[in-house]
């Protein structure tokens, strides 16, 4: 396929989906933060220790969890990172081709 | 005699932080293979119903043998003892009949079992959001209106066993031990008989397929033809998956590599079975060690959505307040499913947002979601933490489950055929 037609067929879904997966990586991560423990910590105080969850199990999930979320946003940005490179290349392709056949 | 032991022993001594690592680690590693694979418990038994091919049906006996052996392998040479292997097993009774019936007839309804819910949703597909989001509403409806009723049968061993772990291991029940031989024997006379009924229904299935081939279209490329993959998110007829080998060819590997080919389902299978034997080993003595998915987390999730709008679950709604802890392993678990599956899906090209031509598919996956969380909170699990994992558990309840959900799977495929 010619550079142009792949440069039209580049779907933008490929840039966005990275970011949504980082976005989604950190947000995790940061509603894990902000809403587990603190959950956790209602239970004790209500007398719920049925469904309670000792605080070095919250601790565990924390640190995997964090560790998770690296991996996750550097893999995303390298994916974005390619799809971008891919995409300028293409673009970059397709405006050469055009000044060669403008050109006398 | 003395009662087995219910003292738990940690296999590996790395504490939480690794345990979560390792269930997240696993989960990737689902996602990942059972999007590349396509791999899904209620296309193999819809397709036992509607285009007779025992094909993918075959490799989940084998998932099922293999995970019985290899567990029971690791427990009769000591890296694991017995009571971690049976230390959660459930108790069991009429839920399970009755629960894994509706999970069956929901999901195939829906378009997908609790593992290709996630790892289609991860890959695009609305319908499959739907049902994950039906998933959480029929959760709320079994905690409110189900489990007051269900915990009070249980409690009281109406239709029910009460003591669930040892009194359900096969080992023990068979011969009252949990010695190793027991558990050897036992493993053995549960795995070899499953892989082997597995290996024998694909080969059936594909000698059929070679016959049909080979009358119709002799002179095409056969191998070609069965190696076209099946198309994904779909309920119904399969495409045929492919000439499976325990030996792959390098070009395939390499072609699989790349992401260019689609994983084979018995492939698929030991990659699977190998992320249940690394949690099996890894959560051992800490937490359930077995693949749990979405049974409970369809629960968990709203749980999770409601926090931030102040509202606790765990304080004062049935279910979510005697039986759901507020975080476990299995958490970490899903979510790196879906990043695995998205992963996957992203790097392979599949990946797009796919909203159903038919309108009312949506409809039919909310309401078949709905069904599905109804179906394997009454079950206590879905088709992996329930069924798959009580196979490895060396328990009963999974060969229950089997039975139930392909009764469900056969009449939803019934009520398909009026529909269309």
């Amino acid at each position: 396929m010619s550079a142009s037609g792949e440069a039209r067929r580049f779907s933008y879904v490929k840039l966005i989906a990275p970011l949504a997966l980082v976005l989604f990586a950190v947000g995790w991560y940061q509603f894990s933060a902000a809403y587990i423990p603190s959950a956790d910590n209602q239970l004790v105080a209500s007398d719920n220790l049925a469904v309670y969850v000792p605080v070095q199990q919250i601790q565990g999930y924390m640190s995997a969890l964090l560790g998770a979320t690296y991996l996750t946003v550097i893999a995303g940005i390298l994916i974005f990172a390619y799809y971008l490179v891919r995409l300028l290349r293409l673009r970059s392709a397709v405006r050469d081709h055009r000044t060669m056949r403008s050109e006398p | 005699m003395p009662l087995p032991t219910m003292l738990p022993q940690q296999v590996l001594p790395f504490g939480f932080a690794f345990v979560y690592a390792a269930f997240g680690v696993s989960g990737f590693i689902l996602g990942w293979v059972a999007q590349r694979g396509n791999y899904c418990f209620v296309n193999a038994m819809s397709s036992v119903f509607t285009t007779r091919s025992y094909d993918r049906f075959g490799a989940l006996l084998i998932l099922f043998g293999a995970s019985a052996l290899l567990t029971g392998l690791l427990v009769v040479t000591g890296v694991v003892p017995a009571v971690d292997q049976y230390y959660d097993n459930y108790f069991s009774g009429w839920y399970v009949v009755v629960g894994a019936a509706i999970f069956g007839f929901g999901a195939t309804m829906a378009g997908g079992c609790n593992l290709s819910m996630l790892y289609r949703a991860a890959s695009g597909y609305v319908q499959n959001w739907l049902e994950l989001a039906g998933m959480m509403v029929g959760t709320y409806v079994f905690a409110v209106a189900i489990w007051p009723f269900q915990s009070f049968t249980m409690a009281n061993g109406i239709l029910s066993t009460r003591l669930g772990a040892y009194t359900e291991y096969l080992p023990y029940d068979l011969f009252h031990s949990v010695g190793h031989l027991s558990i050897g024997v036992t493993a053995a006379g549960l795995g070899f008989p499953l892989v082997a009924i597995g290996l024998s229904l694909q080969r059936r299935t594909r000698s059929r397929r070679s016959a049909h081939a080979a009358a119709a279209t002799p002179l095409t490329g056969l191998g070609r033809a069965l190696a076209a993959p099946a198309p994904p998110g779909r309920v119904g007829p399969l495409a045929p998956i492919g000439l499976q080998s325990a030996r792959l060819r390098l070009v395939d590997a390499r072609e699989m590599l790349l992401l260019r080919k689609p994983y084979g389902a018995n492939l698929s299978t030991l990659l699977l079975a190998g992320a249940l034997l690394l949690v099996f080993v890894a959560g051992a003595g800490y937490t359930f060690n077995y693949l749990v998915i979405t049974s409970s987390d369809g629960g968990r999730f709203l749980e999770y959505i409601l926090m931030p709008f102040g509202v606790n679950l765990a304080l004062n709604t049935p279910w979510y307040n005697d039986a759901l802890p507020i975080l476990d392993p299995s958490v970490l678990m899903v979510v790196m499913l879906i990043v695995g599956a998205f992963s996957a899906s992203l790097l392979s090209g599949d990946f797009k947002v796919r909203v159903p031509h038919q309108r009312k598919r949506l409809a039919v996956g909310f309401s078949g979601g709905i069904l599905v969380g109804i179906g394997v909170r009454t079950a206590l699990g879905c088709n992996v933490g329930l069924m798959w994992t009580n196979f490895a558990q060396l328990g009963y309840d999974g060969i229950l489950f089997l039975f139930s959900m392909l009764f469900g799977v056969w009449i939803a495929v019934k009520v398909q055929r009026r529909l269309v």
